[in-house]
């Protein structure tokens, strides 16, 4: 199936049930009276969207869609591939599936996400893969690659999930965080990893170490030439030999925390 | 309009007036049980149901400013339980502390029709007044929190005691509550001035007052008798979820002497073992004594596995707990008046202390000899929301479940108890007692708790089905002051004639002369502007005399 944007909406308006579990079981007919939230009032997804066959199995949506909030949430299976700019929340709670964007995304994507696969092409925006506020958990697995530039709170209280962001990083990246990876290229803002108790977050710039953090090593980890490789192989990112090749600083924190995390620095 | 319901071919269960499950018609008129209504009646058929009186919470945790703390240290809980609008009743949020409205509803759709909210600092209860005002259907009332009050404390400590029952008069007067609320009394001050410190026993003097626990307890015990208040003093023990803490609670109870006591969950002070090790079940001891003794009534605060939240006023035991969890926590210190403590919590079946906990609140439960005086609570939200009542009732109802629940749970604890070996099953009528009947004859709520003529019309009619947990879970009928609140398991109404329960004592007022230096000196608040005008009852206020009394057993 494929949908296509129309009309801009004026305000921001919900469609969580554009996924492909629920387009694709439709027949044209039905998918245009599917009911979307344009602001506080119900109306069909037609009134925005116009929907047409396409010959791929995967769910195909085109259009500036910076307005739209919440496509393919709770998403378990399927394909759905993104052409333009989409607005907040994708792929929340997902736990399955695979969403690709041709374009930049709004703020908070994928929150509470559980599994599946996110792949952008543009920029991200701020708490992406973040805990909702009062939360302690955010998102609890799955695999989110950026090739953009992202704003601040990235990976807030992640838990076994792995994030790549191809370009810069704002303040607070895997603030408070249980476990996972995280692997940026860019530059990094201020107070990178403040409060971790687990998990790894591995940067090719240099960047600001918290004082409650202590320098361990210089190593090279085995499983960084394996996640380069995925990603040489799958996205756009430009990663040289020496990077792949070369040697990180570890540092052990947050003390504050439970001490048990690692920020890897690479070494130039 | 007519106002009259005939109830007829249902199941009674109304243990005050010696009624077991027989088949009565119950007559309703203008919002209370008469005994015999017209033609016209509006006639529902309970063939086949259980119809009992309104459930009464004696001890809970609903309004006020700890609670509003509690719901806003929790946004991620609400998030996952949103309480929807209906025709008839206003949308809220729910989770382990719910918001206002959706905590009258949810309480009305377990059959209960009175909770009272069991501590209240003086100077936040106008606050606690607003949001009862707020919480559709139930009747309230609060318990006003003295026992760490300095000024009280100074008075018993220069012995001037016959002016400390009339300050105790006044303060209640002062803040609309319904009887008075002890909590660690002597411990709170000790704590927020002087290096952490806490009482360990009620013999110790504490270092800001000096002035030992037994004797702020006696004072209060003495004047609530002396005042006749329906309620005596209802007492958070000192020492409380302390190892080896059963000791404070039978000296406590024996200060009481022949005097009225009301013991809160009971449960968190029935632990033997060594201070800082491990605690033991003592559920034997402390419930031989109740037994024994009618003055003295308490709640069982029983532990369910689980979310639950912390809210006391009990300062220091926040202060230890809150490293269990590393997560967020709220300490706070109310002038002069109280300490309050908000911790967010999960009771595992897997850990050691949590299985005890949850097996000693049952073994209180099947070693009383007298549902009427141990009644209960799972004292919302610290042991588990008011949402696991109905399972509460099925563990009591259901041995062969119990043995099931007992499996699953940590097996060290199991074996360090004696809840395997106790075969009593609760019957229904036991079951009606303990949640209804007797907490309304502990708080001394003649109206509520019975089908008798004159009573309030709080009526809950519950299908009768073999699995206790769902029957209890969803009445079919449910009636609050004679009004239709719930027919067929769907809300009709939220309205009703709601009341807010206080009492209002007789006092000299010569003692203003007295409490007004203290504020001049110490408060932030104006005297003037100390006491609650009783604008803030909206108009619900409904006061309960007051009667000297020595068991709930007098009338």
């Amino acid at each position: 199936m494929k949908l296509k944007l129309h009309t801009q909406p004026e305000v921001p308006t919900e469609a969580e049930s554009i996924t492909p579990a629920i387009i694709n079981s439709l027949k044209i007919k039905e998918i245009e009276k599917i009911k979307i939230y344009h602001g506080n009032r119900e109306v069909h997804l037609a009134d925005f969207f116009s929907v047409s066959n396409s010959k791929s199995t995967s769910l195909e949506v085109e259009g500036d869609m910076h307005q739209i909030k919440y496509l393919g949430a709770n998403m378990a299976d399927g394909e759905m591939h993104i052409e333009g700019d989409v607005g907040p929340h994708l792929g929340s709670a997902m736990s399955g599936g695979f969403i690709k964007v041709n374009g930049s995304t709004g703020d908070w994507i994928a929150p509470e996400m559980s599994g599946g696969r996110i792949h952008i092409t543009g920029n991200g925006g701020h708490c992406i893969a973040c805990a909702y506020r009062g939360a302690s958990k955010g998102v609890s697995g799955g695999e989110i690659i950026i090739e953009g530039n992202v704003k601040n709170e990235l990976g807030h209280g992640m838990a076994n999930a792995t994030i790549v962001v191809g370009g810069k990083c704002g303040d607070f990246t895997g603030v408070n965080m249980n476990s996972g990876t995280i692997l940026t290229f860019g530059e990094m803002g201020i107070r990178t990893g403040a409060g971790m108790k687990r998990g790894t977050i591995i940067c090719k710039d240099n960047i600001e170490i918290l004082p409650t953090f202590s320098y361990d090593c210089l190593y090279s980890p085995v499983y960084l030439k394996l996640l380069l490789k995925y990603l040489i192989d799958n996205t756009e990112i430009k990663i040289d030999k020496e990077f792949a090749e070369g040697l990180f600083h570890r540092w052990s924190g947050d003390a504050i925390e439970m001490n048990r995390g690692e920020l890897l620095v690479y070494s130039v | 309009m007519n106002n009259e319901i005939r109830i007829i071919n249902g199941i009674v269960f109304d243990p005050t007036n010696n009624i077991d499950g027989k088949v009565v018609d119950i007559c309703i008129k203008d919002g209370k049980i008469v005994s015999e209504v017209s033609k016209s009646a509006k006639v529902i058929d309970a063939k086949g149901m259980a119809v009992m009186p309104g459930g009464v919470d004696i001890h809970c945790h609903i309004t006020g400013p700890k609670v509003n703390l509690a719901r806003k240290l929790m946004p991620e809980d609400h998030r996952l339980d949103p309480h929807f609008k209906t025709p008839n009743t206003q949308s809220g949020s729910g989770g382990i502390v719910p918001s206002t409205f959706a905590t009258g509803y949810r309480y009305a759709t377990l059959g209960y029709t009175t909770a009272m909210e069991a501590a209240v600092p003086p100077l936040t209860a106008r606050h606690a007044l607003e949001e009862m005002y707020d919480t559709p259907i139930i009747d309230n009332g609060f318990y006003v929190l003295l026992g760490n009050n300095l000024f009280l404390q100074s008075l018993i400590a220069e012995g001037r005691f016959a002016e400390f029952k009339e300050a105790v008069a006044w303060w209640l007067n002062a803040t609309k509550a319904y009887t008075v609320k002890l909590v660690n009394p002597g411990g709170d001050e000790p704590w927020k001035g002087h290096k952490n410190l806490n009482v360990k026993s009620i013999d110790e003097d504490s270092k800001a007052t000096d002035i030992a626990p037994r004797k702020v307890i006696e004072a209060f015990i003495d004047a609530v008798h002396e005042l006749g208040l329906p309620h005596p003093p209802h007492i958070h023990c000192n020492n409380l979820g302390h190892s080896g803490n059963y000791d404070t609670t039978l000296e406590t109870m024996k200060t009481a002497g022949d005097r009225r006591l009301h013991v809160a969950h009971i449960q968190f002070n029935s632990y033997a073992g060594e201070v800082g090790k491990p605690p033991k079940s003592a559920s034997k001891e402390i419930t031989d004594y109740v037994n024994e003794h009618q003055n003295i009534t308490c709640d069982v605060g029983q532990v369910m596995f689980g979310k639950a939240m912390f809210m006391t006023a009990d300062a220091p035991l926040t202060y230890l707990l809150r490293g269990y969890k590393k997560e967020k926590w709220v300490n706070a210190d109310t002038e002069c008046e109280s300490g309050c403590g908000i911790l967010p919590f999960d009771y595992q079946g897997m850990i050691y202390t949590h299985a005890l906990q949850w097996a000693i609140g049952l073994e209180i439960f099947l070693l009383s000899k007298d549902p009427w005086r141990i009644v209960l609570s799972t004292d919302h939200p610290n042991g588990g929301s008011f949402a696991n009542y109905p399972l509460v009732i099925k563990l009591l109802m259901d041995y062969e479940f119990r043995k099931v629940a007992m499996r699953s749970v940590n097996q060290k604890a199991m074996n360090s108890t004696i809840l395997g070996e106790l075969k009593r099953e609760y019957t229904l009528n036991e079951i009606c007692i303990i949640t209804r009947a007797g907490p309304a004859k502990c708080l001394g709520l003649k109206d509520k708790g019975h089908l008798g003529v004159g009573a309030d019309a709080d009526v809950t009619i519950y299908d009768m089905l073999e699995d206790k947990e769902e029957m209890f879970n969803a009445p079919r009928y449910v009636m609050k002051s004679g009004q239709l609140l719930i027919a067929d398991h769907e809300f009709v109404s939220d309205y009703t004639d709601k009341k807010v329960l206080r009492v209002a004592p007789d006092y000299d007022k010569e003692i203003e002369k007295v409490i007004k230096p203290f504020f001049d000196d110490f408060y932030s608040v104006n005297y003037q502007n100390y006491a609650i005008q009783d604008d803030y009852l909206h108009g619900l206020g409904k006061v309960i005399g007051t009667k000297k009394k020595n068991s709930i057993y007098e009338n």
